[in-house]
């Protein structure tokens, strides 16, 4: 095991060095720090030149991006090319808020997901199983930010609309309620629960999915009959016998997806104002400012390499016939 | 124009203190204010609308209907009945963009957002412009400078700004010329500085006199107006900072205020303005305690934000269906034409469509097009009052530049065919205009995924089909079509926005050696290529002319000549929108919706109602 | 060797990924081997294939009414009553009525002719993907087991590379870089979605090579591409073509992303994408500008899972829905 994560990291390296150069060409040809200000009537053709020398932007590619790599490589993630301000913390904090949400989603749809899987699984075919099944797709089927805009409206203005609120019960936009100090429980929760509801129709209809498929092959498996017929309670079958084995699988996929939110959430952190890696990116992209967007690709890349692992070293936990040599 | 609308003594308290008495009326509307004969807003371009006059549909209302500037809706009735203003308070304002960092100097104040948001709010300014963007002196100084006075000397060029004894930084000590002296300076050396424009040219700051600074300049610099004030530019406070370079510093916190409001905390998330109790002038001081500012930067989702009334006040570019979108009792908006301006820029120079290097091409199709009708289009369901723009450079609601060259140029197909005839273009077999072998085909440019210019652009296409104008569409990100294709001219016609700043100067997009080239950087801003030496004297002509009425009339002279070249085709003002809950907030609101200090410039008079 | 890494977290990756059932994270080491099934088998498999397939009714109906949208997409020429790029300026915003059933845009275009028309690119580009996605992998697949050894290694290096990537973060930095015409935009897609099948493809040809059958046949000296094309092949239609159904999924939802981003197939071409993305700051003041365009991408995708759940169960040996 020791040799398959070592061999991971072996791999992990150049892959993230690849990752650094072709995200460092990427960015610096869509886009550059210079281009917001051209079309400011205030900026001349000076100003714009000496803010290139600046920024060392006249500089080869190459000598910027050895520089760079130079910096990172000594821990330094140096300052914003448009900001001036220091990268790390803007990054640390957009990390915390995207882990917040994701971590969230992942863990509520999980436990739901888990539960609608075994249910169905247990009575499939049954009207229950149909209709989960018919909503794990429906949640799977609906373009994200068309749901968000109409959960959006739902709980902000026609429940407040029909039940007379004085305010909605759920905010619509924001992460905690502006201009308050202190931490306040509810109220985080309150701006949590629309964007990580938007994120868990889709994690539910996955983990359903799985679960229902896998509990179905375990309960069908030799060993969880021979339980039956020994006269084992069906609860016991299936928690015992069942679950153990039926949960490897959807385990595997929530460490996976644990790596993928962390650049994953673009479109629900955008529409929500949710002040995590996706906006992060998206203005650096835009500004191209690659000093930001350079850290940001390996925090992500690496988030994915570390959990899949982990997802192969879990399953390697769980499921006792598999050993890595 | 009107008359300078510095507010009358006493204002605040009028708006206030009326709301109080008076009680209930009102609370949210401007209409009590015009019946006190307030000329506040009879003159200004605002309309304030509500869902009534909306209907009437027809476009060709001028700004008589403005009728609406009495603005109060029937809702204000009912949300007013029982609201009372009251002192104090804490409110939430959106911002739609959320700039990088709060330092002023360096490029993080390319974002408009910066001014509307934190800087207008907390710095002062020597000079400050009115809701219709004439200069006026701003509350530090003792009298505006001019010839007249003899605080402004041509040959050598000086300005005196006679600092007024009362102006104070919020911790009580004066601002003084060693503040101005040390802005300057500031503006001159920070790393990443955005601009030194004007600011160059001044050669020495003599602080004898701490009141009365008097700055030397090189040349003559007309819009020195814009200098330490005017449309963005600001005082520092030279006894907060160790270096001159200041581009690590005011990253995410400017201690010190020289105006209503002091900047408590800004981060990622909100920004908190609390009332500046040591502010001199009283008129301006805040009636509200504490307003915040939290980014909410997709549309949808901040006109949600502000139904819901998880803000109270939003200040956002407009689309189609806004006004229905806040046809609600307790809302109100002002909609008025911005500083923004969009036209069709037409690259002379083009690798792509070389035939718009022919004047006879550019007048051919600005005749060709109906551009009253993309206004009806494509601007009426956003602004029902929105007008064509008629002037080359300027916008109607800042100062009297606009003036109304092209107001004759409607669509006119016969004017358009005898063009193109006399210069030699004929049709051929597929209905094309062709001269040599070239077709009338015009490759045509914008940001990609912009609904309203889309929308322009199959609307243009349509207007010109049968008269036989072909256009090839291919829109970019706007990254690769500000950065790589506009500098380097690589581009045909550019549907894209300028902005009109309070001063009138057009040098960088107008000047012949700001045509982007080898010998520029291609810093250039003249991105059309417009190659006019009689243009370009004029302009910076009217850089050095300090007396305003000679150089009004030069830059009506270069409106003039943008007329009779067409090197672009003006269409039309980006409207802003000030939209607030009526419910809860009271007060001047949306009187600075037009300016360039954005929306929220005066909310040291707003109040808060129940 | 990472499994997979993709999965419907949000937007983000794939919003269409299987819920991969027959694949559930296994590693490559682990596979079972899979039954050889040889070409002239196939004939056989594929009518046990088609009985299990008719019995799960929910997938026939999808299927149906896919074909149905297809057909009448095709059709748009015909079906539709005005020019999609027609404008009645007039009649702008119009509601649904009898002039126009499903209403009219900004600029007073017939958004029901709009919408057939729309259907045929965004659909093109589902199946586009699928089709791309689908050679790629099916390539690259059989190349990396069949050839194993270093081709494999750096192959498969590969396929981790392009999982580890986030697929929206890298359609949107390569949207910018190469435009966004169709066919940019199908093969962008395809890029980040061919993994899967090669993963399959891999997985059963490294287990099918060494079966006796393809030793004998190498022996009498079939050259590999008929050992591929004859043996491996016919043994792992089932899950490619599953895998493939749902890419088609996938690639219809990352269009309508894209757009939204303000990236992807770029109007006056309409998609349903695009048409919905553009509209939706009219949601609530023409809200059949938002309903139609996003009850199209609901219904398509939807049915293309329940086809590929119907596919699934019926080239899955173990019947699980019945039992």
């Amino acid at each position: 095991m020791i040799a398959l994560v070592v061999r991971r990291f072996a791999v992990a390296i150049p892959l993230l060095l690849a990752t650094s150069i072709l995200s460092f060409i990427a960015t610096r040809s869509v886009s550059s720090p210079e281009a917001g200000i051209r079309s400011n009537p205030r900026v001349s053709a000076e100003d714009i030149a000496r803010y290139r020398e600046q920024l060392g932007l006249d500089d080869s590619p190459t000598e910027q991006y050895l520089r760079w790599l130079g910096n990172f490589l000594q821990g330094d993630l140096g300052r914003s090319l448009v900001s001036n301000r220091e990268v790390w913390p803007q990054l640390r904090t957009a990390l915390w808020n995207t882990t917040v949400l994701g971590f969230t989603a992942i863990v509520f749809s999980f436990v739901v997901g888990v539960s609608i899987g075994v249910i169905a699984a247990r009575r499939r075919g049954s009207f229950l199983d149909a209709g989960a099944t018919g909503a794990a797709f429906f949640g799977l089927s609906m373009p994200n930010f068309w749901f968000a805009i109409m959960l959006q409206l739902f709980f902000g203005l026609y429940l407040v609309d029909w039940f007379g609120l004085d305010g909605p019960v759920l905010f619509t936009s924001g992460m905690r309620s502006p201009g308050t100090t202190g931490f306040d429980l509810m109220d985080r929760l309150r701006h949590l629960a629309l964007p990580a509801l938007v994120l868990s129709v889709q994690l539910i209809a996955v983990y359903s999915r799985f679960m229902r498929a896998s509990m179905i092959d375990a309960l069908n498996a030799d060993h969880v009959r021979v339980a039956r017929a020994k006269g084992l309670r069906e609860r016991t079958v299936v928690r015992r016998h069942g679950m153990r084995n039926a949960m490897i699988p959807v385990s595997t996929q929530l460490a996976n997806d644990m790596g993928a939110l962390v650049g994953g959430l673009v479109i629900t952190e955008t529409i929500f104002q949710w002040q995590g890696m996706g906006p992060l990116f998206l203005d650096a992209l835009q500004s191209g400012d690659y000093v930001v967007i350079l850290p940001w690709l390996m925090i992500t890349a690496s988030a994915v390499i570390v959990f899949n692992l982990l997802a192969d070293l879990v399953y390697t936990f769980l499921d006792p016939r598999i050993r890595y040599a | 124009m009107n008359p300078a609308i510095r507010p009358s003594p006493g204002r605040r308290r009028r708006w206030f203190a009326g709301a109080v008495v008076a009680g209930l009326l009102v609370a949210a509307c401007g209409s009590d204010d015009d019946a006190d004969g307030d000329t506040v807003e009879s003159g200004s371009e605002a309309r304030t609308t509500d869902e009534n006059s909306s209907d009437d549909g027809s476009s060709d209302d001028s700004s008589d209907s403005d009728s609406s500037d009495t603005g109060s809706s029937d809702a204000d009735g009912d949300a007013g009945e029982d609201a009372a203003a009251t002192e104090g308070g804490s409110v939430v304002f959106a911002a739609e963009q959320w700039p990088e960092c709060i330092n002023p100097v360096t490029s993080c104040a390319n974002a408009s957002w910066l001014t509307w948001s934190v800087i207008h709010h907390i710095l002062p300014k020597m000079m400050e412009v009115d809701a219709e963007g004439n200069y006026q002196a701003s509350p530090v100084l003792a009298e505006a400078p001019s010839l007249e006075n003899g605080l402004i000397t041509e040959d050598p060029f000086t300005i005196t700004f006679p600092i007024s004894d009362d102006a104070v930084w919020n911790d009580g000590t004066p601002i003084t010329g060693e503040d101005l002296r040390f802005t300057w300076r500031a503006i001159m050396d920070s790393t990443g500085t955005l601009s030194t424009a004007g600011y160059e040219l001044i050669t020495d700051v003599d602080t004898s006199d701490p009141k009365n600074p008097v700055m030397s300049f090189s040349e003559n610099y007309a819009p020195w107006a814009d200098l330490f004030g005017g449309g963005t530019q600001f005082l520092l406070k030279a006894d907060e900072f160790e270096s001159t370079d200041t581009a690590e510093e005011m990253l995410d916190a400017i201690e010190f205020s020289g105006a209503p409001w002091i900047l408590e905390s800004w981060n990622a998330e909100e920004a908190i303005l609390v009332r500046n109790d040591n502010y001199w002038d009283e008129e301006r001081i805040p009636v509200i305690d504490q307003v915040t500012f939290v980014p909410r930067e997709d549309t949808d989702t901040e006109i949600i934000a502000l139904q819901t009334g998880e803000v109270s006040a939003i200040f956002p570019q407009p689309s189609p269906g806004v006004t229905e979108r806040l046809s609600d009792d307790s809302i109100e908006f002002t909609l008025a034409g911005g500083v923004v301006f969009e036209g069709l820029w037409m690259n002379q120079q083009s690798p792509q469509s070389p035939i718009l290097a022919d004047p006879a091409v550019r007048e051919a199709l600005l005749y060709a097009i109906d551009r009253q009708e993309i206004v009806d289009t494509v601007m009426a369901p956003v602004d029902p009052g929105a007008e064509v723009l008629q002037c080359g450079g300027w916008v109607p609601n800042v100062g009297e530049w606009c003036g109304t060259d092209f107001a004759d140029a409607g669509q006119d197909l016969d004017r358009a065919e005898q063009i193109l005839t006399d210069a030699g273009w004929a049709r051929n077999g597929d209905g094309v205009w062709e001269k040599d072998g070239e077709i009338f085909e015009i490759e045509w440019n914008t940001v990609a995924g912009n609904r309203r210019r889309e929308d322009v652009q199959a609307l243009v296409q349509e207007q010109v089909a049968d008269f036989g104008i072909r256009f090839v569409i291919n829109n970019l990100d706007a990254g690769e079509l500000f950065q790589n294709r506009l500098p380097t001219l690589d581009f045909g016609m550019g549907l894209y926005a300028q902005v009109a700043s309070p001063d009138p100067s057009v040098t960088t997009i107008y000047d012949r050696s700001q045509i982007p080239s080898e010998e520029n950087g291609f810093a250039g801003q003249n991105s059309i290529a417009w190659d006019n030496q009689e243009v370009t004297d004029l302009a910076l002509l009217s850089d050095q002319q300090l007396d305003p009425e000679e150089r009004l009339a030069t830059i009506r002279e270069i409106g003039a000549l943008v007329r009779a070249d067409v090197p672009w085709i003006p269409l039309y003002q980006l409207p802003n929108l000030t939209a607030w809950r009526s419910d809860r907030l009271g007060g001047p609101i949306g009187d600075f919706t037009a300016s360039s200090y954005g929306g929220f410039a005066n909310m040291y008079d707003w109040f808060l109602v129940e | 060797m990472l499994s997979r890494a993709r999965t419907g977290l949000g937007e983000a990756v794939e919003p269409g990924e299987p819920p991969e059932i027959d694949e559930p994270s296994m590693s490559d080491e682990t596979r079972e081997p899979v039954e050889p099934v040889d070409a002239t088998e196939a004939v056989t498999q594929a009518r046990m294939v088609w009985r299990r397939f008719r019995r799960h009714r929910t997938a026939l109906v999808s299927a149906v009414i896919l074909l149905a949208l297809v057909i009448v997409c095709l059709a748009a020429p015909w079906l539709a009553p005005y020019d999609f790029t027609d404008q009645q300026l007039s009649d702008q915003f119009s509601s649904p009525n009898s002039d126009y059933l499903l209403g009219t845009d900004s600029l007073g275009r017939d958004q029901l002719s709009r919408l057939l028309y729309g259907g045929r690119v965004s659909l093109s580009v589902g199946f586009g993907v699928a089709i791309v996605g689908g050679v790629v992998g099916v390539a690259v697949g059989t190349v990396a087991g069949y050839l194993g050894g270093f081709v494999d290694a750096v192959l498969m290096r590969l396929t981790d590379f392009a999982l580890a990537l986030p697929a929206l973060i890298f359609l949107i930095v390569a949207a910018r870089i190469f435009g966004d015409s169709i066919i940019t935009v199908v093969l962008l897609v395809s890029a980040i979605t061919w993994m899967g099948v090669a993963r399959i493809v891999r997985g059963a040809t490294l287990s099918v090579r060494e079966q006796d059958f393809v030793m004998a046949a190498r022996a009498t000296g079939a050259g590999p591409m008929r050992i591929i094309v004859r043996h491996v092949l016919p043994n792992i239609v089932g899950p490619v073509v599953v895998n493939l159904t749902l890419t088609v999924a996938a690639a219809i939802l990352l269009e309508s992303a894209l757009s939204f981003l303000g990236l992807g197939i770029q109007p006056p071409t309409p998609t349903w994408g695009n048409m919905l993305a553009g509209s939706k700051g009219y949601v609530q003041t023409a809200p059949w500008l938002v309903w139609f365009p996003g009850l199209l991408i609901l219904t398509t995708v939807l049915c293309v899972n329940f086809l590929g759940d119907g596919l699934r169960d019926a080239f899955d040996p173990i019947d699980r829905r019945d039992r």
